[in-house]
């Protein structure tokens, strides 16, 4: 029904986009550590504690809930391949009846004139043998 | 207590802000990105669910059509049964017609036989008859001739009383009972005569009628000949026909296996369609989450650049004030 393979191109860059986006994430995390060395007066403490340290969760709930929209679709292209494989062989099985049904209307229509003729002979046959009945009481059957 | 350089703390919150600024940019892009994958799965969905309604459809009128045609091809079946067992029996009554008639035909031509030897007999009864009839009328003509020789004699004996007339009185009377003796003979020839030609008439008659019968009969001869030759072509269409109503059969029976088979993965169609649509829905919920977290992380890097910014800011005035004092 479908060329699947257009789809799971995309479902292939939203995960590479996704690991990328984690390590990203990763490495603002690494660099947030780094520079605790360098700068951790109160400002530095306040900005993490304010914003950062939300923003670090926020940032990890957002791609958790990226994969879980993955892992979704996923699970949906199992379904939308599934579906697509019993669609195709229905569809497959449809035009397979579609065929046996066209034979099978030819062999009736066949059977039908077959059976028309036969009625047609039966008919002459038996005028045949009503005649010869006829003839034989006429001719005297016991001289 | 650690002392920090101001520059070397303004150049790392520069990095901080690049690099926060840096995955904002990259989480928008794929947020934006997993918006774009949810809304194509999202028409997928919808086309997949449109479609399995038309493979479900489709199947369920296979099934309706299927079961029609074998509703009527079994009617067929039974119909060409019947007609092969009419033209059976059609077929046993011109074959026995035909016997009775080959019977007739025989007999009738044995009566014909018979009938023509009677008229042979009867044709020789009736010309022996007739010769003997002859031969009787001669011995009356000449015992009448005899007779009246006889009696000439007589007169001229009588004419001359001196005569003795007693040898042909006594002859004469020979012959009148002569002829008396030839007349009956002829009587007697002429009735065998009347009685060959009755005879021979009915002998005629007998092998007329057989004739005309032995015609009729062979006219039924071949009727019923044609009956049969007839009926045997009757018989050869109508096993032609069941034949045929079977293969029709054989093939709309493997159509409703088919159909069968169709409508339970039509129905599996339907199902996974659902579930992929389901499972499209969950991503959805997954995706609203995902904006509703990275939309607050953007604020929140917003709000965190403009206070790094000021931090930054004040550094850079400090680091300048201490190069002044310095």
């Amino acid at each position: 029904m479908e060329d699947s393979s257009w789809y799971l191109k995309q479902r292939s860059d939203l995960q590479e986009a996704l690991w990328y986006l984690q390590q990203q994430s990763r490495h603002l995390q690494d660099y947030r550590l780094d520079i605790r060395g360098i700068w951790a007066d109160d400002a530095a403490t306040e900005i993490d504690r304010r914003y950062l340290n939300i923003h670090a969760q926020d940032s990890s709930e957002s791609a958790r809930s990226l994969a879980s929209q993955l892992a979704s679709i996923v699970d949906a292209d199992v379904e939308f391949d599934l579906a697509n494989r019993a669609g195709m062989k229905a569809t497959q099985l449809s035009q397979q009846i579609d065929r046996l049904l066209r034979l099978a209307r030819a062999e009736m229509n066949r059977s039908l004139a077959e059976y028309y003729i036969h009625q047609e002979r039966d008919l002459a046959a038996n005028a045949a043998i009503a005649e010869a009945e006829s003839l034989i009481s006429q001719a005297g059957e016991y001289p | 207590m650690p002392t920090y350089d101001p520059r070397v703390i303004s150049r790392s919150i520069d990095t901080l802000e690049s690099e926060i600024q840096r995955f904002t940019d990259i989480s928008s892009e794929t947020s934006q990105q997993a918006g774009y994958v949810q809304l194509n799965y999202r028409e997928r969905a919808e086309r997949v669910l449109r479609w399995s309604a038309i493979v479900l459809d489709r199947a369920l009128n296979d099934t309706l059509e299927v079961r029609a045609v074998n509703d009527e091809v079994d009617r067929l079946v039974i119909q060409c049964s019947e007609a092969v067992e009419i033209a059976h029996q059609t077929l046993a009554n011109s074959e026995h017609i035909r016997t009775r008639s080959i019977a007739t035909q025989d007999r009738w031509r044995v009566e014909l036989q018979a009938a023509l030897a009677w008229e042979a007999r009867a044709e020789a009864e009736l010309s022996s008859a007739k010769a003997a009839r002859e031969k009787a009328e001669s011995q009356v003509s000449r015992a009448m001739h005899a007779l009246s020789k006889a009696e000439s004699a007589l007169y001229s004996c009588q004419s001359d009383s001196k005569r003795n007339c007693s040898g042909h009185q006594a002859a004469v009377g020979a012959a009148r009972n002569n002829l008396a003796t030839a007349q009956i003979a002829l009587q007697q020839a002429e009735a065998r005569v009347r009685a060959a030609e009755a005879d021979l008439a009915l002998a005629r008659a007998r092998v007329a009628q057989c004739r005309k019968s032995l015609a009729i009969a062979d006219v039924a001869v071949t009727r019923s000949h044609q009956a049969v030759s007839i009926a045997i072509d009757s018989l050869a269409r109508a096993e032609s026909s069941l034949s045929d109503a079977h293969a029709a059969q054989r093939k709309a029976i493997e159509a409703q296996y088919k159909a069968i088979e169709a409508e339970e993965l039509a129905k599996e169609t339907v199902t996974r369609s659902r579930q992929a649509a389901a499972n499209v829905d969950t991503a959805q919920t997954h995706l609203y989450q995902s904006i509703k977290f990275n939309d607050s992380a953007h604020n929140l890097a917003i709000r965190a650049k403009l206070d790094l910014d000021y931090r930054n800011e004040q550094l850079r005035n400090f680091n300048r004030l201490s190069s002044d004092i310095s």
